[in-house]
């Protein structure tokens, strides 16, 4: 299979603005704040082949979604970004928001993470589902109406809803998460677009939804054949979907392999504390906490937290080594 | 102090003309000091209405939150701020807990300010919950932006302990959170339930949560909670 996306060295800060932040607060310490560096993403390289699922897990803030937000353009304006994001051999970074925005849910799309915050609560389902259609000039004048329309119906059936003409008129406070979060998933498969990023789309969903969501991507998978960039805490639902996983901490890859192999036989042991920490497992936490990305050790980034760290650890950064298509992120695993 | 739901009933948008919309009925069930009562079931069944009334929230259509035999709704003024301080509630976001605008200092310094702390003591005091919650004391000058979901619960849950509650609703505490976030916090939650004999009511979607921390479980589906640990 061909690669679709290919991430080199990517690179995403953001430079905490010392003004604003005096601003909010005048009456507190000013002297405190320092103008700091949050390095989101380190060096990050991965790519995604055609009709691919990755996923990428890791705990919260360790980058997941500053990727996804690098890859979509959508990042604040005080953000760097470095590196290059290739898209069947196109560096994203180096279009124009015009070009760029011709991209966006046409060959890429997301799902965001927050179905209700995501959805514009003034416009009903069915204008905002057809949107798709009006930015990317696909909605004809003389095929205006009922072309879109069952062309929306149509991806509303694809996602579970067996009277799609019912929802049309509904707007997303009179639907539930669950409900919402298939909109968007209709609204961002619309145009079939070669590379969906799922943004923790099972977040907050009981474990019926859950299941009926992984049953929609797989469903939309195997019509569509778009890959799939999966970001997600929940590592059942990774296990089930992915093709291939990428685990992350503190900004940066610290294992890939298949499901099967990272799940069964993990080598980095952030990866083993990190399966180690489910339910089935006995809910056995990794001792400490992730360090500020503003200022992480030296070293392996993991070694203030690992069980098995040797001298070596707290000076030298590991390189990502490859072997038999996986990689692994430390000196001490084989 | 008992703290026990007698027969509550939800209804929305009812009226004098309109009967509205049951959420559930007559729904009873009593918290124990350092002892976790578990409420599953699934998505918009009503589990976070009914942590809400039990935390003085939300008002029951029906039936009534009674503090040691005393119903909720005959309380007076200052009997009903007790209560508040006695029962806290803890939200499932942790980034909605928090004054985006104010350091974690002054979001943790207000709780102080309400007990009439002086502020010599108001600093030993938050170095102690601090210690209690695992965190150092650097967080204090971060904004809540700063910190990370895990870093922001353990807070939220420091900040709700300086009140010195009997009972502690806790709504979906972890589902914000990976996996391995979510195993410290039940296992910090477990301590202080422990180290303080606090009563929680436990509400969450996760059925191995719910199986890991409680000693009773109750199920809310389809407007009827049905006990399934006793």
């Amino acid at each position: 299979m061909n690669t679709l996306l290919e991430i080199k060295d990517l690179i995403v800060s953001f430079q905490e603005n010392e003004t604003e932040n005096k601003n909010k607060n005048k009456n507190e310490d000013k002297n405190e704040d320092k103008n700091e560096t949050v390095t989101a993403v380190s060096c990050l390289s991965f790519s995604i082949r055609e009709k691919e699922t990755l996923a990428l897990v890791g705990e919260t803030g360790c980058g997941k979604s500053v990727v996804a937000h690098a890859i979509m353009r959508l990042l604040p304006p005080e953000s760097r970004v470095k590196g290059a994001i290739e898209f069947r051999g196109k560096n994203l970074l180096e279009m124009s928001e015009k070009e760029m925005a011709k991209f966006r849910g046409k060959e890429i799309s997301i799902i965001f993470q927050n179905p209700s915050l995501a959805l514009n609560p003034v416009y009903s389902i069915g204008h905002q589902l057809a949107e798709p259609f009006r930015i990317h000039g696909q909605e004809k004048k003389k095929e205006k109406g009922n072309t879109t329309l069952s062309k929306v119906s149509g991806a509303l059936k694809r996602v579970g809803f067996s009277n799609p003409h019912e929802y049309l008129g509904y707007y997303p406070s009179w639907c539930s998460g669950g409900m919402n979060q298939r909109f968007l998933i209709a609204a961002s498969t619309m145009l079939d677009p070669a590379l969906l990023i799922a943004d923790e789309p099972s977040k907050g969903l009981d474990r019926d939804r859950v299941s009926e969501l992984e049953n929609e991507l797989k469903n939309l998978k195997e019509k569509n054949e778009n890959a799939l960039l999966l970001i997600s805490h929940d590592l059942g639902f990774v296990r089930r979907l992915a093709d291939r996983v990428a685990v992350m901490y503190a900004g940066e890859i610290i294992e890939i392999a298949g499901p099967s192999s990272l799940f069964e036989s993990p080598r980095h042991p952030y990866t083993r504390g990190l399966l180690n920490s489910l339910p089935e497992n006995g809910f056995v936490p990794i001792p400490g906490s992730s360090p500020p990305l503003s200022n992480p050790p030296a070293g392996c980034r993991f070694h203030p937290r690992c069980r098995i760290k040797e001298k070596r650890c707290m000076q030298e950064h590991p390189e990502l080594k490859e072997s038999n298509g996986s990689a692994v992120r430390c000196f001490l695993c084989p | 102090m008992s703290l026990k739901a007698e027969n509550i009933s939800k209804r929305y948008g009812s009226g004098l003309l309109r009967e509205g919309k049951c959420i559930f009925r007559e729904v009873s069930f009593e918290l124990e000091p350092g002892k976790t009562f578990g409420l599953m079931g699934p998505s918009g069944e009503g589990k976070s209405t009914l942590g809400r009334i039990i935390a003085g929230l939300e008002s029951p259509t029906d039936g009534a939150v009674l503090l040691n035999g005393n119903p909720l709704s005959g309380m007076k003024k200052a009997e009903y701020a007790a209560f508040r301080h006695r029962v806290q509630m803890m939200f499932q976001d942790p980034t909605d807990s928090f004054n985006p605008r104010k350091r974690i200092e002054h979001s943790i310094s207000e709780v102080l300010k309400l007990l009439n702390n002086q502020e010599t003591k108001r600093l030993q005091i938050t170095k102690e919950m601090l210690k209690t919650i695992g965190l150092p004391e650097e967080v204090l000058a971060r904004y809540p932006a700063q910190l990370s979901g895990g870093q922001l619960q353990r807070l939220a849950l420091g900040r709700i302990l300086l009140l010195e509650p009997e009972y502690i609703v806790l709504d979906e505490p972890t589902s914000a959170l990976d996996v391995s976030v979510q195993a410290q916090i039940l296992h910090l939650l477990k301590k202080v339930q422990e180290e303080q004999g606090i009563g929680y009511l436990l509400i969450s979607h996760d059925e191995a949560v719910i199986r890991f921390m409680s000693e009773r479980i109750g199920m809310l589906k389809k407007g009827k909670l049905d006990m399934i640990r006793t």
